[in-house]
């Protein structure tokens, strides 16, 4: 029936990344946020030791809480400084949140499921149930999870007059999973289960973060005060468990706007 | 019609963020899409809105786009002939 | 908690109600009567939308789009709740998921005593289009703060279980054109594996300047009204509104006693991998999504009854989607093939809502009206599609429902209609 998944992967992208050479042709026209979720992602597959599959059997699922908003601003931009009938074709194009899966979907030549998902909690998480379930359900054998934020100057200065602050917090930054059917898989560490309840959400919740915690992961539970805190978090607790002698974990995240139970396994 | 070609080589390298070739390099008969440049149609849909920009010449259609779009030598002449002096 | 998929895994998924409220019908019974009747409401930009110098005509839903039967229900789920706090596509989307649920006989007590998912499709509905503010912002003032709260609160699915006070899943799909196909997917696979008891699902989008410019630069708009799969199409209308289906596992419909519209039957997606605007121009990722959908609903020895087609009326779009369909279906028996999108225009995420709809009244009705917009197909395409002249009986009850994105992304839903 169901097939257990294995987390096989996982790549965090450094601040400092660099685009390799055999990707920046076709990156030339891809903003940060596509770069981003392009570079983790290849950086995830290629730590893979797992067989090449056909490419209709691999997804890739893309969940984000602000999406490509710097290119959402210049595309704005370009319809007012230039006038209508004149806004930059590629800038509008790449505004729309799929742009990245589509670029990943090319450059890595993955032709099964390509989904973006948008929610401003923990849109990760949705995305890798989405992908968790795909795998386990043999619709694919392999699924690309990222999580990728640019955030934007404009949403920054919000956050500063809003809070009264001199600094935001975050960082733009991407994080890439792979998951795969678990008999094939490199990885010792099984996702077992996601299950997500959202609460009504104060706006400034959503972006301060604050009491946001991960629990039952053996790692600290306060998590630094970003959007992306949690799924840095998660990666370092699979990554705990990977090396534990632990048989299982049942992961809790909790926030003022919800709670979700990760379980994983061997 | 040189200072045109080389302000349209300028634009297409710059606005269309191509890698590793300088405006100079650009051989004005070389074909633009397919083979030569690589561009593909969200380029050439990119040009027509620069060309507009840039020149103030209108391009209604794809097929009228196209053959001005075959090279740098048949793109000058065409907005040479339509841009309001 | 369960790990892994648990026993519901293969329970049925029934549609037990459906609602719209677009440009094309401001509710269900309205938007087949359009289709029938072959109106084409599209109309220069309304000022209430937008300003614009452009004069592409558009499918506008009505100023204003919050339908009675919304407002009856957001003051009961939510008192004090007002139409002004929220965005026009959450307004577009709650009313018709208040449609749907009506038609679904489920009261707003009985919602909030179980798992509600809501899955919906948007591609304008996240984004920051305040220009105001933008322009404001960027020459270096501090405007009032408003907007970006506005913004932080515009998650569509969030805002649908806000307002009705629910609580279970949420998600909103942006996967561009495909979304509100692919959220109907994702809220059957949540009921299958039992992450939740009801789930709400389609898509909303509400008409927005940025969007409008950006198809006109790209040469994908038509000034007239769009003509798809027709010799001399020349590209799509854009569209707003929104299409929202409820969605239960078969046996808990048939505990409260409530008999289904039909069944979600099928569902697949794949990506082109091959262009950031145009699809592959033989339906590449059509073809495996087809293909998958079909599979995934047994791979029945019949043919579909009915195809909606994706049909936007663009060069590219209607030659791919021929194409991958005349490989999938060649048998000499063709299904029925018609687009909708000359009585909708392209409602960009709401569309794959919408036109699920569609498909599933053609299916129950036992008939199609044909491709309203397409006097004469273009003999070029490799599939035979209904022109506007031809509405068929349909031979069968059961049928797909297909989007193409901007991206490459291509999704299929297989559904049936209850007899």
């Amino acid at each position: 029936m169901s097939v257990p998944v294995a987390i096989s992967a996982i790549a965090r992208l450094p601040k400092d990344y660099e685009v390799p050479d055999e990707l920046a042709r076709d990156l030339r026209r891809a903003d940060a946020f596509i770069q981003m979720a392009v570079v983790s992602s290849f950086t995830a597959v290629s730590k893979l030791s797992s067989e090449n599959l056909p490419p209709e059997e691999v997804g890739v699922f893309i969940g984000t809480a602000f999406g490509p908003l710097e290119t959402n601003f210049e595309s704005l931009g370009s319809l007012i400084d230039d006038g209508e009938g004149q806004i930059s074709p590629t800038l509008f194009s790449h505004s729309v949140y799929n742009a990245a899966a589509g670029y990943v979907a090319r450059l890595l030549d993955i032709r099964g499921p390509a989904m973006t998902i948008t929610n401003y909690g923990w849109p990760f998480l949705i995305a890798l149930e989405e992908a968790r379930l795909a795998v386990a359900s043999r619709r694919i054998g392999r699924a690309v999870v990222v999580g990728v934020e640019t955030y934007s100057e404009l949403l920054a200065d919000a956050y500063r007059r809003f809070f009264g602050v001199k600094e935001t917090p975050w960082q733009r930054s991407a994080v890439a999973w792979v998951l795969e059917a678990a008999e094939e898989a490199s990885g010792n560490c099984r996702l077992a289960g996601i299950k997500i309840r959202e609460f009504e959400a104060d706006p400034a919740d959503l972006l301060t973060r604050r009491d946001e915690t991960l629990t039952g992961s053996g790692i600290n539970p306060e998590l630094p005060r970003q959007p992306l805190a949690y799924v840095e978090a998660l990666s370092e607790a699979v990554e705990f468990f990977a090396d534990s002698s632990k048989s299982e974990a049942a992961l809790s995240l909790k926030a003022p706007f919800g709670e979700a139970e990760i379980q994983l396994s061997r | 019609m040189q200072e045109l070609k080389e302000q349209i080589k300028e634009i297409i390298v710059r606005d269309l963020k191509l890698q590793g070739i300088e405006p100079a390099e650009i051989d004005d008969d070389a074909p633009l899409f397919e083979e030569g440049l690589g561009l593909d149609s969200l380029d050439a849909v990119e040009l027509v809105v620069l060309v507009q920009k840039h020149f103030d010449v209108q391009i209604e259609d794809m097929d009228e786009g196209q053959a001005a779009f075959k090279s740098i030598n048949t793109l000058a002449e065409f907005i040479e002939a339509r841009r309001k002096k | 908690m369960g790990g892994g998929i648990d026993n519901n895994s293969n329970s049925p998924v029934v549609v037990t109600g459906m609602g719209c409220m677009a440009g094309g019908g401001i509710d269900v019974d309205s938007l087949w009567r359009n289709f029938v009747r072959a109106e084409v409401n599209c109309r220069p930009v309304p000022s209430y939308l937008f300003k614009t110098i452009l004069d592409y005509p558009v499918f506008a839903a009505p100023v204003d789009c919050f339908s009675e039967r919304a407002e009856a229900l957001a003051a009961e789920t939510r008192p004090g709740f007002k139409k002004e706090s929220v965005s026009r596509t959450i307004l577009l989307a709650f009313s018709a998921a208040a449609e749907a649920l009506q038609r679904a006989g489920l009261s707003a007590e009985y919602l909030r005593s179980v798992r509600v998912g809501i899955a919906l499709g948007t591609t304008v509905g996240c984004t920051f289009h305040n220009e105001e503010y933008y322009s404001a912002w960027r020459e270096g003032g501090e405007p009032d703060l408003a907007p970006v709260q506005f913004y932080l609160a515009g998650n569509v699915s969030s805002a649908l279980h806000r307002i009705l006070g629910t609580s279970g899943p949420s998600a909103v799909i942006t996967n561009a054109c495909a979304s509100g196909t692919d959220a109907i997917g994702v809220a059957r696979n949540w009921l299958a594996t039992g992450q939740c008891d009801i789930a709400i699902a389609g898509g909303a989008d509400e008409l927005s300047r940025v969007a409008y410019n950006g198809f006109v630069s790209l040469m994908l708009a038509d000034k007239q009204s769009c003509r798809p799969f027709s010799k001399d199409r020349q590209g799509l209308n854009l569209g707003e509104g929104a299409g929202v289906v409820v969605l239960e596992r078969q046996e808990d419909a048939e505990a409260r006693r409530c008999s289904p519209l039909g069944w979600v039957r099928g569902y697949g997606c794949a990506a082109d991998a091959w262009h950031p605007t145009a699809p592959h121009p033989e339906g590449r990722g059509l073809k495996t999504a087809l293909r998958q959908a079909l599979r995934d609903c047994g791979d029945p020895e019949e043919i579909p009854a009915l195809i909606n087609a994706h049909g936007t009326g663009t060069k590219a779009n209607d030659r791919a989607e021929t194409a991958a369909l005349a490989e999938i279906f060649v048998a000499p028996e063709k299904p029925a093939v018609v687009s909708t999108k000359g009585v909708t225009g392209h409602t960009l995420g709401a569309a794959g809502g919408i036109e699920a709809i569609f498909t599933l009244t053609a299916l129950r009705y036992g008939h199609t009206p044909g491709t309203v917009g397409c006097l004469e197909a273009d003999p070029e395409l490799p599939m035979p599609v209904l022109t506007q002249s031809e509405n068929r009986h349909l031979n069968g009850h059961w049928g797909i429902s297909q989007s193409l994105a901007f991206g490459g992304g291509n999704s299929v839903l297989v559904l049936e209609a209850a007899k």
